[in-house]
């Protein structure tokens, strides 16, 4: 600072005076040097791969996140969007009819990935400076960078599967800037693929990681496979599948694995895939990447809401016919809390579809392992000792008929008891917290983003997509002779028998609006599978096949952001 | 007691020093009555002492008879004792005795006593002849004045009002009197037949000679170039305001107030318009001469004196940098007297919601509601099937029982009650009428070398909220020491405690419960976690059952010092230095069974926070007047340093609940966090104020000021200003006498610094992730840097004008202002592509203009009766001139226009609601239902679409502010009451009501209670006002409704007792009781909570209390 703004008059000499008495000097720029007390900046933090291992968790941690945490989280809520499940308790609160640019509920995706394609750039930036020190081997530079890029490839997959065209954006932003506009998609599928094949070879094979969670070869692949179904691109997607299934000791399960408890006294390698805590085993060969949950770690262990969304709100059932309550739940403090520890507390946000609790098990309901009553609860009991009805089934004709006995059927079935996913979703007698609701919902067990079983899913598909359908049997088999299930004809392979076995098996793990959306069925299955008893088919319209980009973009970019079809 | 020109105002003795002798020293002392005959001699007069002054002997024999008397006061001197033998004599016996061996001698003419040096009496004769008797007495709102000078115009002639106000004066037929005294508004009165005056005065807040504190010194009113308002606090009429803040509220025209109705909590001030976008726009409070960076609810109201509000650039310009907003300086009362006064105040009262209360739904209602609800989704499917007529309509829900009913309640809790047929009002639970008191104790005192105030007080009150409850601790010490003739100094100590311990019930869950809850009222103790098994519904006692300590102390510590340099003369020099040191600690424990300790059996959580401060101030100050020039400078070195930091830590899973919060270590999760800030301010000033004969005045200023929170390439900024001022009425070529006229006009620019510290920096944020059960800390970016990021500046002109008439019985001022604000600080809406929402960003230009009125009167001023009123008026308009400098003209994002208001809402126009009539006739929109909002489609497409069917529909600012205040005095007995308006209208003062219709929410609207401010549309209701349930809209907004309201906002009636009825009791010196009341009524067209919070009552408190000195 220069202090010559008031000239050479009595003044000044004031001005002496008081810098003297004041013991500070005006025109020292230090006593305003701004130094930050208790954050980090990239500029101090990414510069060192210390920091930008803090970054790339970052980057793990938002996806988490994003995929299964809060009212809209993407893998549960989207696919309540799509065929297989419909919000249970409201069946006609949300649907198409409410898909407008303005609604605030269908945000998420956008803004979410492009903050991790922001948070991705960011952390590419340092790692591409050759400034940034603490590198072990140029290897572990190509590697985080694969990973900085894996992650900005995930998100472009998402948007391009929602929004089509989406702006492309390569590098971080550090000055505002408003004006994006849509990038064509085949530009963005290049930049996916090139920067997937960069992770593939970069990152670590798979046992080799980091820490378990981090990204492998195999995930990148696995990943590229997908990328390439969604551009058409179907020899390169089973070329990148090929090499997940066969380069990397990867296998599906077996035999029983892991520390399952039988708690409902049969169990099978199934129900151990998605038993807590053995997601992250090594003699677990199935696993290709896996979100970490972690209980009780403040801040750290995020939390998974599935059994809260899957679950049937069964302790709203009320009475029984008796007058008695249906299930007083547990036992706690001599009260008892209404809740039932093994069905924990759900409010039934995603009740599946008649196609997926039925039409798809029809033609192997006993031996397909998957539809096992421990991995599938279709039955429940009532829970009263007091009541003549006490661990007898839960039948509503108990009640008599709709007619005269004053229920309502609807809610009956959509909201307070229906088939229930346990095995996958649920997490019986892991109560981490609240135990007065018997976990209130949630669960710190590890989910599977991949799965071998989904890698030979896609290069079946790739294989119906050109033709090659014994291929496709082939590999579908895989996946059902595991099962135990019986072995699909070459003749009776088709997309939509594809799309029934991803449902068997990945039922709450796909990412299904994307998988309908790549093989051109979401309008089709939609309209056919999904009978929500208030908006069949999620009254969806042909124009909402792809979403509408939120009207605050637009607003923000100036209009320079051009909506999608059918939403002005 | 009489007194002889014991003069206050110095400007008439000098002329009195030199005019001669010989006419106007008869106007020395003079007094009297009507002729008694000539027995006068005779006339008895009773005296309570038999040793007093002769000046109270005279004094005596006026009171008690119709005699003037008249004498030179350099020949008689009335301090000389004298002691008289009787206690009841007759006049002539008196005067004998005390004039014993003296040279005095008196003459008694039927009319009057003369009392001469022998043979001097040449002249004093006519006069006392001329000489015509006025009594009268000086009042004011509060009963008498004591002291107050009443001056005959044109000559010397005076006298100074005794200990009940009364007075009596020899005048000449057809005289003026000028009657005043410090902190009053001087009166004039002409002499006609009447003999028996009352002069009802007025207080000092308009008074000219008066000093206001202008910023780094003072200045007389009447030389002010500025616009500044003095708003005098200790003279006013009770008002038991809690908070200073709420003492402010109507009190000034520019001064926007908004209330809130929790306990403790602070009125939000703003000053004059928007300047910013998102910038704060707080004003700066300054506390004797100090920035004063603590909270306002930290301030005894009863310490301070009077505040003054600095409302245009260049009254502002001396805070540069942080006067954007204008500034508030508030200034604590000082000793006045020799002897210590010791001063008492005390009330004590309840207080509840305002008048406005929202309903919501009962439990009939509420259950009709799911019924309807379900009903409603069928008739969708139906609509859905573009009807034409009601032929296929589906019948409504059998609902010919109870049990019908009941099985739509989503839980068998809800469904039992119903059928119990219990009701729970909720809103009502969680309410309560509070008690508040308030007691304070101060001695002050002023001695030729020092003056000194101490004071003590003690505030509790109760919120509208069970357990929101607040006590306040104030100490103050205030010491002035006059050192040397060259050296004083000073030191102010203020400490505040302030208790906000205790979590209140939840308002917010008690308007979600549901009335058909379980509940047990009755048993202490007992409360639960959540309602019929719904998450979302949370019991809304249960928070009184965490355990919370609130406490927070204020230490505001300031020396100063100040040098008369001794060889300069007019140089002085002044020290300040101030600390302040704020200390917080917030423990709570959550039972295992109360929200918040739920998820791991148990929660403590301790959170100490420190907040730091020191200033210097330099001043020198050089002030002279040369004949009839005048001029002083200012020019100050000022440097501030604000730190703190907090600690949070939380202890989680507690197998015992026995030490509460004070042994973390028995939890078994614990997690911590910390924060540490620190930020700098430094500036420059110089200011110079020139004078000429009082009639043309001139003020300069210039500010440089940085400070650290900008970037890195702008942290100063040089902000100048220059005002002037015009006294018309003392010009010459005036007409009129009896008016004051003063025209200001100002520039000036002020700079805004209403950012938080690192914001121009960029940051990461900071999580947490695990791999395989092993925490580990992640970090992402949070913000965006913006290294240019520097000063808001505001530019702006003020035109005012002063005003008294009617001899100051109608006094005001009326200011017309205009600004432009450039380089605006934005919090900018980024695309979420940039993987940011906003950055904080110097954008565009707003301008601002408005007028401000304020009127001041004395209506009836009789012996019995007065009647003063106030009144103000405000109005402000501003307009976004320029956004992003880059010619765009809209902001979506923010709803932004060039050529707008900020306020402007851009929004659907909501034209009704769509009706079955709408639908069969095929003139509803595709994809649109009956009982869905109807808004107007702009561009004729037949849909509502956010780019072609939004437009600007109205205004959130006020379009004007009104307030009229009256005191009403009749003997001892004194109201006082304002109304205070902000009206809208022309579509302003809108604000989006969601109270009028039900949750849009599909989700929330069956899981929670929901309003019942208005009916929800069903095909049998067909409102055109409230939207159905199930509503499910493409496109929905809130229900906009005009805020406007007239509110009675202050209601004071005193007594106050009669000094001389006091003075029997030997100890009192005045004693005043008052019942005072707040927000008394509100009429307003807003429906639901108060319209100036909207979502919340405010208080309305009615308090009695006592007011008295020694």
């Amino acid at each position: 600072m220069k202090c010559n703004f008031i000239s050479n008059t009595l003044l000044s000499k004031c001005v002496a005076v008081a810098f003297l008495l004041g013991g500070l000097s005006g025109c020292n720029s230090d006593f305003l040097k701004e130094t930050p007390l208790d954050f980090l900046s990239s500029e101090n933090t990414y510069t060192e791969v210390s920091g930008i291992k803090l970054g790339i968790n970052g980057l793990h941690s938002s996806l988490r996140d994003d995929l299964y945490y809060g009212g809209d989280a993407i893998v549960y809520f989207y696919s309540t969007m799509a065929d297989v499940s419909y919000n249970g308790e409201n069946p006609g609160g949300v649907t198409y009819d409410v898909m407008t640019p303005s609604n605030s509920l269908f945000y998420k995706l956008w803004n979410n990935m492009y903050k991790l394609i922001s948070r991705s750039n960011e952390l590419l930036l340092y790692i591409d400076d050759e400034r940034t020190t603490g590198w072990e081997s140029a290897e572990q530079q190509a590697a985080y960078k694969g990973e900085a890029l894996f992650f900005r490839a995930y998100a472009y997959r998402l948007l391009t599967s929602f929004y089509g065209d989406v702006p492309l954006l390569l590098e971080a932003v550090s000055t505002p800037e408003t004006e994006y506009v849509r990038t064509p998609l085949e530009k963005v599928y290049a930049q996916i693929e090139n920067d997937l094949l960069f992770a593939a070879q970069h990152l670590p094979d798979p046992g080799k990681e980091e820490k378990k969670g981090r990204v492998t070869k195999g995930a990148a692949y696995h990943l590229l496979a997908e990328v390439y179904l969604q551009d058409g691109k179907y020899a390169e997607a089973i070329e990148a599948s090929t090499h997940v299934i066969n380069d990397f000791g990867y296998r599906l399960m077996t035999d029983r694995f892991g520390s399952t408890k039988d708690v409902f006294g049969t169990g099978d390698v199934f129900l151990d895939l998605f038993a807590y805590g053995n997601q992250n085993l090594n003699e677990n060969k199935e696993a290709i990447w896996v979100g970490q949950f972690g209980a009780n770690l403040s801040g750290g262990g995020g939390q998974n809401n599935g059994p809260r969304r899957h679950g049937p709100r069964y302790y709203s059932l009320g009475k029984d016919p008796a007058g008695y309550a249906c299930i007083l739940g547990e036992l706690i403090d001599g009260k008892y809390t209404g809740y039932s520890d093994t069905l924990s507390r759900p409010v039934s946000w995603s009740r599946p579809t008649y196609h997926v609790t039925h039409e798809v098990w029809a033609s192997d309901w006993m031996n397909d392992i998957r539809n096992a009553p421990h991995n599938i609860k279709r039955t429940y009991y009532f829970q009263n000792p007091a009541s003549p009805y006490n661990g007898k089934v839960i039948d509503f004709s108990l009640w008599g008929s709709y007619e005269t006995n004053g229920r309502n059927q609807m809610k009956d079935t959509c909201n307070f008891i229906y088939p229930y996913w346990i095995g996958k979703v649920g997490d019986p007698c892991h109560i981490q917290a609240e135990p007065l609701r018997s976990g209130a919902g949630y669960t710190w067990k590890d989910c599977y983003y991949m799965r071998l079983a989904e890698t030979y899913l896609n290069r079946a598909e790739a294989y119906i997509q050109l033709g090659e359908m014994q291929k496709a049997a082939d590999d579908i088999n895989v996946v059902r002779s595991r099962a135990n299930a019986k072995p699909v004809a070459v003749g009776d392979v088709s997309i939509d028998y594809l799309l029934d076995e991803r449902i068997r098996e990945l039922f709450t793990e796909e990412l299904r609006d994307v998988v309908l959306r790549r093989t051109g069925k979401f309008l089709e299955c939609l309209r056919k599978n999904n009978d929500n008893p208030q908006a069949p088919g999620m009254n969806v319209k042909d124009h909402n096949i792809l979403w509408p980009i939120p009207q605050t973009e637009i607003d923000a970019t100036g209009g320079a952001l051009i909506q999608n079809p059918g939403y002005n | 007691m009489l007194q002889f020109f014991n003069v206050q105002n110095q400007s008439i003795k000098c002329p009195f020093r030199i005019t001669k002798i010989s006419f106007f020293l008869l106007f020395a002392c003079i007094v009297q009555l009507l002729a008694v005959g000539t027995e006068g001699q005779n006339t008895v007069i009773k005296l309570e002492t038999d040793v007093l002054s002769i000046g109270q002997l005279i004094n005596q024999i006026e009171q008690q008879t119709d005699y003037l008397v008249v004498f030179r006061n350099q020949e008689v001197n009335i301090n000389r004792m004298v002691a008289l033998r009787k206690k009841s004599e007759k006049i002539g016996f008196y005067l004998d005795e005390a004039f014993e061996s003296t040279d005095i001698v008196y003459e008694i003419n039927n009319k009057y006593i003369l009392l001469y040096k022998k043979n001097n009496e040449a002249g004093l004769k006519e006069i006392a002849q001329q000489g015509k008797k006025i009594t009268g007495v000086v009042m004011d709102a509060f009963g008498p004045v004591i002291g107050a000078n009443i001056m005959e115009i044109g000559n010397m002639n005076g006298v100074i009002s005794d200990s009940e106000g009364r007075f009596v004066l020899s005048v000449s037929p057809g005289a003026t009197l000028r009657i005043s005294y410090i902190g009053y508004v001087s009166q004039e009165i002409k002499i006609t037949d009447q003999t028996s005056y009352t002069i009802t005065l007025k207080e000092d807040t308009e008074t000219l000679e008066e000093v206001v504190v202008v910023g780094y010194g003072t200045m007389k009113k009447k030389d002010l170039t500025g616009a500044v308002k003095r708003v005098n606090l200790e003279n006013s009429p009770a008002i038991a305001s809690t908070n200073l803040s709420q003492a402010l509220v109507g009190s000034t025209a520019g001064l926007n107030t908004a209330q809130s109705g929790y306990a403790g909590d602070n009125v939000s001030l703003s000053i004059r318009g928007n300047n910013s976008f998102s910038a704060s726009q707080s004003p700066l409070i300054v506390l004797d001469g100090i920035i004063y960076n603590g909270s306002m609810s930290d301030i005894n109201v009863n310490d301070v004196s009077s505040i003054d509000i600095l409302k245009d650039a260049s009254a502002a310009a001396v805070y540069g940098s942080r006067s954007a907003n204008g500034v508030i300086l508030v200034t604590t009362k000082k000793g006045k007297a020799d002897k210590p006064t010791v001063s008492f105040n005390m009330s004590v009262g309840t207080q509840g919601a305002s008048n406005h209360k929202a309903e919501y739904m009962n439990a009939e209602e509420y259950t009709m509601r799911l019924v309807d609800y379900a009903y409603q989704q069928n008739l969708r499917t139906w609509y859905k099937t573009n009807p034409t007529s009601d032929i296929g309509r589906p019948a409504y829900t059998d609902i010919s029982s109870k049990e019908a009913k009941a099985y739509y309640l989503r839980s068998q809790e809800e469904k039992d009650n119903y059928l119990l047929g219990s009701d729970i009002d909720w809103i009502d639970k969680v309410m309560q009428n509070g008690w508040t008191q308030d007691y304070n104790l101060g001695v002050s005192g002023n001695s030729e070398n020092v003056n000194y105030y101490l004071s003590g007080a003690y505030h509790n009150e109760e919120g509208l909220l069970k357990n929101d409850q607040f006590t306040r601790y104030t100490f103050n010490a205030k010491v002035d020491t006059k050192i040397t003739d060259w050296l004083k100094l000073g030191a102010n100590v203020n400490y505040s405690h302030r208790d906000y311990s205790g979590i209140s019930a939840s308002f917010d869950y008690a308007t979600k419960a549901s009335p058909l809850a379980t509940y047990d009222f009755e048993t202490p103790g007992y409360y639960r976690t959540e309602f019929a098994m719904e998450s979302a519904m949370k019991d809304p006692l249960q928070y009184l059952f965490i355990d919370n300590s609130d406490l927070r102390n204020t230490l505001f510590l300031t020396m100063t010092g100040r040098v008369d340099v001794p060889f300069i003369k007019g140089l002085s020099y002044d020290f300040n230095y101030s600390t302040t040191r704020y200390h917080r600690d917030n423990n709570s424990f959550y039972p295992s069974d109360v929200d918040g300790g739920f998820i791991n059996n148990g929660k403590a959580v301790k959170v100490p926070e420190n907040v730091n401060s020191y200033l210097f101030n330099h001043i020198f100050a050089y002030q002279r007047a040369f004949g009839d020039h005048s001029l002083n400078a200012t020019f100050v070195y000022t440097t501030e340093k604000r730190w703190g930091d907090t600690t949070m830590a939380t202890a989680e899973s507690f197998d015992t609940d026995n030490l509460s919060y004070n042994n973390l270590s028995l939890g078994t999760l614990f997690s911590e966090e910390s924060s540490a800030w620190q930020e700098t301010n430094l500036g420059l000033m110089g200011r110079i104020s020139y004078n000429y004969k009082s009639r043309y005045l001139l003020t300069g200023t210039v500010r440089r000021d940085g400070y650290s929170g900008f970037g890195i390439n702008n942290k100063y900024v040089t902000l100048p200003s220059a005002s002037i001022g015009w006294v018309i009425s003392e010009e010459n070529f005036n007409p009129f006498k009896d008016t004051y006229l003063k025209l200001r006009l100002s520039y000036g620019q002020n700079g805004n610094q209403g950012i938080d510290r690192y914001v121009s920096l960029a940051k990461l944020g900071i999580g947490a992730y695990n791999y395989d059960d092993e925490m580990v800390i992640s970090v992402y970016p949070s913000s965006m840097a913006n290294k240019d990021l520097k000063w808001e500046r505001t530019s702006s002109w003020n035109l005012g004008l002063d005003f008294g008439f009617l001899n100051q019985r109608l006094t005001g001022s009326f200011e017309v202002y205009k600004s432009h604000t450039k380089d605006v600080l934005v919090k900018r809406t980024l695309p979420n592509v940039t993987g940011y929402s906003n950055v904080w960003a110097n954008l565009g230009g707003i301008d601002n203009k408005g007028v401000e009125v304020e009127l001041n009167s004395v209506n009836i001023q009789n012996r019995n009766f007065s009647w003063l009123s106030g009144f103000t008026f405000s109005l402000n308009r501003d307009k976004i001139t320029d956004l992003y400098g880059d010619g765009s003209t809209q902001d979506l994002a923010n709803g932004w226009f060039v050529g707008e208001s900020i306020g402007a809402v851009y929004s659907y126009e909501m034209l009704g609601i769509w009706q079955e009539e709408d639908l069969f006739s095929g003139n509803i929109y595709d994809g649109w239902y009956p009982g869905q909002q109807k808004f107007a489609d702009l561009n004729k497409d037949g849909k509502i679409d956010a780019e072609h069917d939004r437009k600007i529909i109205g205004n959130t600012n006020p379009s004007c502010r009104l307030s009229f205040s009256n005191t009403l005095t009749w003997k001892n007995w004194s109201l006082y009451f304002i109304l205070n308006s902000m009206l809208g209208g022309g579509g302003y003062y809108i604000s989006g009501n969601g109270l009028l219709t039900p949750e849009n929410s599909s989700d929330y609207v069956i899981r929670l209670n929901q309003p019942s401010v208005r009916d929800y549309w069903t095909p049998e209701n067909h409102s055109n006002e409230s939207g159905t349930l199930f509503r499910n809209q493409q496109v929905s907004t809130n229900i906009y409704q005009n805020r406007g309201f007239a509110r009675l906002q202050d209601v004071s009636l005193m007594y106050t007792f009669d000094k001389k009825l006091l003075r029997k009791t030997g100890v009192l010196g005045s004693l005043q009781l008052f019942l005072t009341g707040k927000n008394l009524y509100t009429f307003t067209g807003w429906e639901g909570w108060d319209p100036e919070y909207t979502s919340f009552p405010l208080t309305r408190s009615l308090q009695f209390g006592i007011k008295l000195t020694l």
